[in-house]
């Protein structure tokens, strides 16, 4: 279920700004195509965060970083001041 | 589906009914309407409002039943807050907490057989996540000003990947109110219809209806339980939102 619907929510949004996108500019078909594949690999890259235990569609996070995950690690954990720079910049 | 006189359609559970309403004969929109679906809310409020007033009304040392129970449940979101978000999370602990709340006394409320399930409508669900998404937005706006922009670059990216990159980034970052609604929304719409078409079977099977009827008591437990954990992935979710709105990357 979570993963279906990772999928979707990132189509439909796709779809819907190219669709837009097409009648605002008057380029049927083509921003729709582009944003459907944009979508579809937004969608892949959700379920990618999902699957490899990112907590969700959350960005992107350091590797250096704990991630969030849904077991709730505490992000402070594996902020030391090295990483605060590294963050910073 | 609905065939012989008595059956009814399994769907018929979710169809909104205006208990009062402001429509004139003539008009086809009302300016206030209240429905079945406004009256659930209600009772969720009020249900919530005396839950955690009668819970906390003594303010016992050693707890009552009820004052364990208000407890209980402040001291569940104070953890997942603490937990996702840390100290500086705890600013946002009422709206998490009236989130999670809201959603799990609406979700358990529609578990009383004959009543409404609102948060089995996309639109109740969509609502509460533009709520949690456009609330984010704005706090990750107010944190970092235009910094925030630096959240649809993934960090290490060449910079000729960005053009790719930024537009799945920004259509990732869209989808997570599209998300957040269905998930809740599509949980409860399939766990209720589920329970409705199964149970129909009962009374079609004669004898063998008892197969059917475990299964709607397991399926009831089941529902109770997915009530518990959709208001808790909403929560938690919510907590991870605000977390990225405070550190970005």
């Amino acid at each position: 279920m979570r993963i279906g619907v990772e999928i979707v929510a990132a189509l439909i949004v796709g779809v819907a700004i190219g669709y837009f996108l097409d009648r605002w500019l008057g380029t049927k078909p083509w921003f729709l195509l582009l944003f459907f594949v944009l979508g579809a690999a937004a969608g892949f890259m959700n379920v990618f965060r999902v699957v490899g235990g990112l907590g969700g569609q959350v960005g992107y996070r350091n590797k250096s970083e704990p991630t969030g995950s849904e077991n709730g690690r505490d992000p402070a954990e594996g902020q030391d001041p090295a990483d605060r720079r590294n963050g910073d910049g | 589906m609905a065939e012989g006189g008595g059956a009814h359609s399994p769907l018929e559970q979710f169809e909104i009914k205006s208990l009062l309403t402001t429509l004139e004969p003539g008009e086809t929109m009302g300016l206030v309407t209240f429905t079945n679906s406004s009256l659930m809310m209600v009772a969720t409020l009020v249900l919530i409002t005396a839950f955690l007033i009668l819970g906390m009304r003594r303010g016992a040392l050693v707890p009552g039943r009820m004052q364990s129970l208000a407890e209980l449940s402040y001291e569940f979101i104070a953890g997942l807050i603490s937990d996702t978000v840390g100290s500086e999370g705890r600013r946002y602990f009422p709206i998490v907490f009236t989130l999670f709340m809201f959603i799990l006394f609406g979700n358990l409320l529609g578990m009383i057989p004959y009543s409404f399930t609102f948060t089995s409508h996309i639109i109740v669900t969509f609502a509460l996540a533009l709520i949690v998404f456009i609330g984010v937005t704005i706090l990750a706006f107010v944190k970092h000003g235009m910094h925030f922009f630096s959240f649809f670059v993934p960090p290490g990216a060449p910079v000729a990947m960005w053009p790719l990159l930024i537009p799945i980034e920004v259509i990732s970052y869209l989808s997570r109110p599209i998300s957040l609604s269905v998930r809740l929304f599509a949980n409860m719409l399939a766990g209720h219809t589920l329970l409705k078409v199964i149970a129909g079977f009962i009374g079609l099977l004669g004898v063998f209806g008892v197969l059917p009827f475990a299964l709607v008591v397991a399926l009831t437990g089941l529902e109770i339980l997915i009530a518990f954990l959709q208001a808790y992935v909403f929560a938690i979710l919510t907590c991870l939102y605000i977390n990225d709105a405070l550190h970005l990357h």
